[in-house]
């Protein structure tokens, strides 16, 4: 990987994604999951009682799937519009590798989504002073889950954007994951689980749910497996055949 | 590859499924403006999309300049104005020139070379089509290439437009020695600036014609089958072309001397060395 390309790609798409709509269409999806942690618990306690945490737990999961799809579908959706505007030919003709201009338009993007729901995080935990409720490992711990979380999606979605040219099939391919491990996560075991999906982690930590040692380390490792796949992805967009021209 | 051959394109195939894009394209693109023209799916995209690199052919191969990455070596308009449309003019050349090595002096003296100093600041998107084509030509020369190829850079502009881009054009390749394949379906502003031109069809290269080569002229006249008939009588190969007279000369002179001895009325004289040419190669085919 070429980091002088990349790092002039990255100024490009960086000031490319600088438009605030990204800012609050994701900040206020991020403050709707953190709405959820904040007065769910405290409305279905006084409605249901201590059974209501396992229901929380489950809107937690779908309203991280409802992120995670979001952001996933955000990428592959800019990325085919610059294929299909020509902006994407256009930098094939310049000295650069394709993987490197896909991937520095994933990371512009996720840079500026990332800054803000972090933000928004930190501040939910600061201003709610749940800090001081929770304790600093598990409010660090819950950011952490959402960072995770926030890469795995634009994972999903570059593992998937060689096939940007078929769409809607990653589209349909990005929604299928999600609602397919949401649908399959009773069977698949726990561990396994949290490599894969690691929202159902995050989702666990914010109710309070005991994690066991593997399902923290899984979940700390998922962001590594989804790199390696993200790495075939890069080469599968470089490797265009030019063996004709010299 | 001889010194004056820029880029050498020896038997190149394509398909695309049954449909038979390229048939053992061979071809030596020399120093200048080079025009490529034909009919709709000749296969001018097809071979300007595989020099570009963005295709790929089925056989063959292309040779362009000296050793190193071909992309260094080409610059490439296309035929689709596609840049970042949310960059501003200056900060998306710079980043380019960037990409190529290439000093900021230099995308100010391109800048000022294709005319685009009063839109430096502007966002690319909101730029006319006339100004975006200017861009399209400064990304393509920042890092002087030894070739610009060109897909249809007079496409859809309007006529004062597409004759400021002709003139930068040519100014750039007489001034600058900036050397141009062009594909173009505009066979009037090509013959205006193309040292030569390559005909295709049907996947071929069928001619190549050279600037001051035959020349195809078209007159009209009072009795236009009465001009013909004299015009054979001087030894000239002249016919009639849907009700108006062409004849193909290597001589204007000695046309335009036979022309005012002619005792009828003249009404237009008009010249095309290409058009001529490729009615008989195409529409005889």
């Amino acid at each position: 990987m070429n980091l002088r390309e990349l790092k002039i790609l990255y100024k490009i798409e960086g000031k490319r994604a600088e438009s605030p709509v990204l800012i609050v269409v994701f900040s206020t999806l991020q403050s709707i999951f953190l709405a959820v942690i904040l007065f769910k618990p405290t409305i279905a306690n006084n409605v249901y009682g201590n059974t209501a945490y396992i229901s929380l737990q489950a809107d937690l999961v779908y309203v991280a799937i409802f992120f995670g799809i979001t952001f996933s579908l955000l990428y592959i959706q800019e990325l085919k519009n610059d294929y299909s505007r020509g902006i994407f030919h256009t930098f094939l003709t310049y000295p650069i590798s394709p993987g490197a201009y896909a991937f520095s338009k994933l990371a512009a993007l996720f840079v500026r989504v990332f800054i803000s729901n972090i933000s928004v995080v930190i501040l939910f935990v600061l201003l709610t002073r749940m800090y001081f409720i929770w304790g600093i490992w598990w409010s660090i711990g819950l950011i952490l889950g959402i960072a995770i979380i926030m890469m795995m999606s634009f994972g999903v979605s570059y593992i998937l954007s060689p096939l940007m040219n078929l769409s809607p099939l990653p589209e349909m391919l990005i929604v299928a994951f999600f609602l397919g491990i949401t649908f399959f996560s009773y069977t698949i075991p726990q561990h396994y689980l949290s490599l894969v999906a690691p929202f159902f982690t995050v989702a666990k930590l914010a109710c309070g749910v005991k994690i066991s040692a593997q399902e923290r380390l899984m979940t700390l490792l998922s962001p590594f497996l989804y790199s390696v796949f993200m790495s075939l992805s890069y080469f599968y967009h470089n490797v265009r055949k030019r063996r004709c021209v010299e | 590859m001889n010194s004056e051959v820029i880029i050498e394109i020896r038997n190149l195939r394509k398909r695309y499924g049954s449909t038979v894009a390229l048939d053992n394209v061979s071809l030596k693109i020399g120093k200048g403006i080079t025009g490529l023209v034909g009919p709709n799916g000749a296969g001018k995209t097809t071979l300007i999309n595989i020099i570009t690199g963005l295709i790929d052919a089925d056989g063959g191969e292309v040779k362009i300049g000296i050793e190193g990455d071909f992309r260094r070596r080409i610059g490439v308009i296309r035929d689709r104005i596609a840049f970042p449309p949310e960059l501003e003019v200056r900060y998306f050349l710079e980043r380019i020139a960037e990409l190529y090595r290439v000093s900021s002096n230099r995308v100010r003296d391109v800048i000022k070379l294709v005319g685009l100093e009063e839109v430096t600041d502007k966002r690319i998107g909101a730029l006319s089509r006339g100004y975006k084509k200017r861009v399209g030509i400064a990304q393509a020369v920042l890092h002087e290439p030894v070739m610009v190829i060109a897909d249809e850079p007079f496409a859809q502009l309007d006529p004062i437009i597409k004759v400021e881009i002709r003139d930068i054009i040519a100014k750039l390749s007489r001034e600058h020695g900036v050397n141009f394949f062009i594909s173009s379906h505009e066979i009037e502003d090509l013959e205006r600036i193309a040292d030569r031109v390559v005909l295709i069809n049907r996947g071929r290269v069928v001619r190549i014609i050279k600037r001051g080569g035959r020349v195809s002229v078209v007159v009209e006249s009072d009795n236009n089958d009465e001009l013909v008939t004299y015009l054979i009588q001087k030894n000239l190969r002249a016919r009639m072309d849907r009700l108006r007279v062409r004849v193909e000369i290597d001589n204007l002179k000695n046309l335009l001397r036979i022309l005012g001895e002619y005792e009828g009325n003249i009404y237009s004289v008009n010249m095309s060395s290409i058009e001529g040419v490729m009615k008989d190669e195409f529409e005889g085919a």
